[in-house]
C-alpha cells in the first residue's frame, strides 16, 4: 500500500462510513424502496444531528470569538476552555418554564419555531460536504437553497403575529422587509456562478472549479470578486446577523419576533437562526471558494470544515465590530446599490462570458475567442474590481455631498439662530 | 397501489384540505396560513412530476412573496387586530373557486391528457442518497441536467417571446409606479400640494355655493357653517 493509497482512504473517509453504513442496512433489510425510505430517514437524522451540533459548536465559537474581539475573556468555567458551555445551555434551557401567553395564536404560536429550524435544517439537505456526501444532489441545489431560504419569511411572520405581542409584530414587520429585500441580491448574485458553471448542482459548481474534467481550476471568487462581496453581505442580512440585526434589535423592540419564546422554544429560534447562517457560510465556501477541493492535500471534508469556519469568523468579526444600521440605510442599501450593481455585474459577465470561451467545442458552435480559464479569470477580475471600485467611488461620492448638505443647511440653521439671538442685544 | 399513487393522494388530500380550509375558515389570517399550505401541496405536486424547477419556484414565488404579501394586507385590514376578525365571504370565494375550476378544467383538460409527463405509474423514488465511496478524485456523478429546463428555457425567448416581454415590461412599469408612489420629497412640497387641493376644493365649494345662491331652491344656510370650518 503507498502513500497515495492512505491519502486516499483518508480522503474518501465521510464516504466510505456513509457508503458502509448504507450496505450493513441493505444486507439487513434487503434490496427494494422500502429499504431505500430506512436509508433516506437515516440520513436525514444525520443531516438534522449534523445542525444540531454545529450549532452547539458555533454558538460556543462565537462567544469566544466576540469576547476577545471585546477585550473578554468569555466562557472558561463549563469544562475544558468553556467547551461543555452549549450542553449547560440546552440543560438550562429544558428547565426554563414554557410559557404560553394567554392571547396567543396558540397554533400558529406554537408551529412558527418548528417551522424555522425545519425550514433552516431542509436547506442543508442540498449541501455537499465531502466527495459523494451530500443528502440529495439535486440538479437545482442552488435554486433550492434560495427558495427553502425564503420559506423562513412565512414562520417569522408567523411568530411576530402569533405572540399577540407589538414588538413581535414589529420585529416581523422589520423581518419581511428584510428579508423579501435581500433575496434580490443573493439570487442575482448565484446567477453569475450559474452561468459560469453551466449548472446550478451544487456538485457540479464545486467540480467546475476544480482540475478535474472541464473544470477551470480556480475558486469563482477570483473569477466574481464583486458577486462574492455582494453575496456575502446580503447573505449577512438574510440571516439576520448584526450589523443587520433589526429584526431583533434588543435596544429597540426588546427581542423582535421571539420575545415571548422561553425555554426549548427559544432555542430552537436560536437553532434556526445559527444553522442559517452555518448555511450561508456553506454555501459562500461552495459557490466562491471552491467547497471541499483544495490545493494542497487536507482530506476533503476538513478543507470544507476549515472554508466555512472562515467565512463564518467573518460574521462574528463583523458582528463584534459594527454598530447596527438603521432600517432606510438597510433598505437603501438594498434596492439603490445592491441590485442595480448586480444586473450590471450580470450583463457584464454575460457578455465576457459569450465573448471570450475556454471550450474549444463552444467557440466553434457559437464562436468567440478561445482563451485559458486564467486568462477568463483575469478579464472578469479586472471588468468585476473595477466595477465593484466605480460603484463604491460613486457611493462614496454621493455620501459625501449628502453629508456636506446636510453641513450646509446646519450652518444656515446656525447663522439665523445667531442672528435672532445677537440682534436684541446690538439694540 | 405503487408510492407515487400513495404520495398523491395525500398530496391531494393536504392541497384540497388546505384550499378548502382557506374559504371555511373564520379567522382570516388563519385563511392565509392555510393557503400557504396549499401552495406547498402545489409544489409537492411538481416534485411528483420531476419538475423540480418548477416545485422551487413555487416556493420562491408563491410562499416566499406573494403569501408573504398577502398576509401583510389582511394584517393591515380593518378589524383583525380585534379578535373578532371574520372571513364574511366564504360564500362568494366558494361559487369562484367553483367557477374558475370548471373553466381551467375546460381550458387544460383535453391538454393534460395527452401529457406525457403525467404518467403517475412508474414513479421511481430520488436517487440513492449514500454513493459510491470508491473515487478518490474531487468530482461525483455529475446531477442529470433534466431537458425539461432547457426546453422550458427556450421555449420562454423563442416561441413565447413577445408575451415573456411583455410580462417583463409590465412589471417594469409596476416598479417605476411604486417608486414614483414612494419618491422622496420635501416637507415644502407636500404642504404646497395640499395648500393647492385646498384651494381648488375652496374654489370649488364657492363655485357651488354661488350656484346654490343663484338657484333658489336650495337653502344655502347649512353649506356655509362647514366651508367656515373648512379654513
Amino acid at each position: 500500500m503507498d502513500i497515495f493509497e492512505i491519502l486516499k482512504f483518508i480522503n474518501n473517509l465521510l464516504g466510505f462510513v456513509f457508503g458502509e453504513i448504507g450496505s450493513f442496512v441493505t444486507g439487513l433489510l434487503g434490496k427494494g424502496a422500502g429499504t431505500e425510505l430506512v436509508l433516506m430517514i437515516l440520513a436525514a437524522l444525520g443531516i438534522i444531528t449534523y445542525g444540531a451540533v454545529t450549532m452547539m459548536a458555533l454558538t460556543w465559537f462565537e462567544r469566544k470569538l466576540v469576547a476577545r474581539i471585546q477585550d473578554r475573556i468569555g466562557p472558561n468555567m463549563a469544562g475544558p476552555f468553556g467547551l461543555m458551555l452549549p450542553l449547560a445551555d440546552g440543560v438550562k434551557m429544558l428547565t426554563k418554564e414554557d410559557t404560553t401567553p394567554a392571547n396567543a395564536d396558540r397554533w400558529v404560536y406554537l408551529i412558527a419555531p418548528l417551522m424555522i429550524s425545519a425550514f433552516a435544517m431542509t436547506s442543508m439537505a442540498v449541501i455537499p460536504f465531502a466527495p459523494n456526501v451530500v443528502g440529495t444532489n439535486l440538479d437545482i441545489g442552488a435554486f433550492f437553497f434560495i427558495a427553502i431560504g425564503s420559506g423562513s419569511t412565512i414562520a417569522i411572520l408567523m411568530a411576530g403575529w402569533g405572540s399577540n405581542n407589538k414588538y413581535s409584530l414589529l420585529g416581523a414587520f422589520r423581518t419581511v422587509a428584510q428579508l423579501v429585500g435581500y433575496e434580490v441580491p443573493m439570487l442575482l448574485n448565484v446567477l453569475p456562478v450559474v452561468m459560469l458553471t453551466g449548472s446550478m448542482s451544487l456538485v457540479d459548481i464545486i467540480n467546475k472549479q476544480t482540475n478535474v474534467g472541464d473544470g477551470y481550476g480556480f475558486p469563482f471568487i477570483l473569477f466574481l470578486p464583486l458577486s462574492a462581496l455582494v453575496f456575502i453581505i446580503s447573505g449577512i442580512a438574510e440571516t439576520g446577523r448584526s450589523p443587520f440585526d433589526l429584526m431583533e434589535a434588543e435596544s429597540e423592540i426588546v427581542a423582535g419576533f421571539h420575545v415571548e419564546y422561553s425555554g426549548m422554544k427559544f432555542a430552537l429560534f436560536m437553532m434556526g437562526e445559527y444553522v442559517n447562517a452555518a448555511v450561508v457560510a456553506f454555501m459562500f465556501s461552495t459557490f466562491f471558494l471552491g467547497g471541499y477541493a483544495g490545493p494542497i492535500f487536507v482530506p476533503s471534508y476538513v478543507w470544507f470544515l476549515l472554508k466555512s469556519a472562515a467565512v463564518f469568523s467573518i460574521f462574528m468579526w463583523l458582528r463584534g465590530t459594527l454598530p447596527r444600521v438603521r432600517v432606510d440605510q438597510l433598505v437603501n442599501l438594498n434596492w439603490k446599490f445592491f441590485v442595480p450593481l448586480s444586473i450590471i455585474n450580470i450583463i457584464m459577465v454575460m457578455i465576457v462570458t459569450k465573448v471570450f470561451v475556454t471550450s474549444p467545442i463552444q467557440a466553434a458552435a457559437n464562436g468567440g475567442i478561445l482563451v485559458p480559464p486564467v486568462l477568463l479569470m483575469a478579464i472578469l477580475f479586472a471588468f468585476g474590481g473595477g466595477l465593484m471600485i466605480a460603484a463604491l467611488s460613486l457611493a462614496a461620492r454621493n455620501a459625501r455631498e449628502m453629508r456636506e448638505a446636510d453641513e450646509r443647511v446646519i450652518a444656515e440653521r446656525r447663522a439665523v439662530n445667531r442672528a435672532f439671538t445677537t440682534a436684541p442685544a446690538g439694540k | 397501489m405503487t408510492y407515487s399513487i400513495a404520495i398523491f393522494i395525500a398530496l391531494a388530500i393536504i392541497t384540497v384540505g388546505a384550499a378548502i380550509a382557506v374559504v371555511t375558515l373564520r379567522n382570516v389570517f388563519h385563511a392565509a396560513l392555510m393557503l400557504v399550505v396549499a401552495f406547498f401541496g402545489v409544489a409537492g405536486f411538481y416534485v411528483l412530476l420531476e419538475a423540480g424547477f418548477f416545485a422551487a419556484a413555487q416556493v420562491l414565488v408563491y410562499i416566499g412573496a406573494i403569501s408573504v404579501l398577502l398576509i401583510f394586507s389582511v394584517m393591515l385590514t380593518r378589524g383583525v387586530f380585534m379578535a373578532q376578525a371574520r372571513n364574511q365571504q366564504s360564500g362568494y370565494a366558494a361559487v369562484a373557486a367553483g367557477v374558475m375550476f370548471v373553466l381551467i378544467a375546460a381550458l387544460v383538460g383535453p391538454i393534460a391528457i395527452n401529457w406525457p409527463g403525467l404518467r403517475l405509474g412508474n414513479f421511481v423514488l430520488p436517487p440513492r442518497v449514500l454513493g459510491n465511496p470508491i473515487e478518490f478524485a474531487v468530482p461525483s456523478p455529475k446531477a442529470v441536467q433534466p431537458d425539461y429546463l432547457t426546453r422550458f428555457g427556450s421555449n420562454l425567448v423563442e416561441t413565447y417571446g413577445v408575451g415573456f416581454l411583455l410580462a417583463g415590461v409590465l412589471l417594469l412599469l409596476a416598479m417605476v409606479g411604486a417608486i414614483w408612489v414612494a419618491r422622496e420629497r420635501k416637507l415644502m412640497e407636500i404642504v404646497l400640494e395640499r395648500r393647492e387641493m385646498a384651494a381648488e376644493a375652496q374654489a370649488e365649494s364657492d363655485a357651488d355655493m354661488a350656484a346654490g345662491v343663484e338657484a333658489p331652491a336650495i337653502p344655502a344656510a347649512p353649506a356655509e357653517p362647514a366651508a367656515g370650518a373648512a379654513h
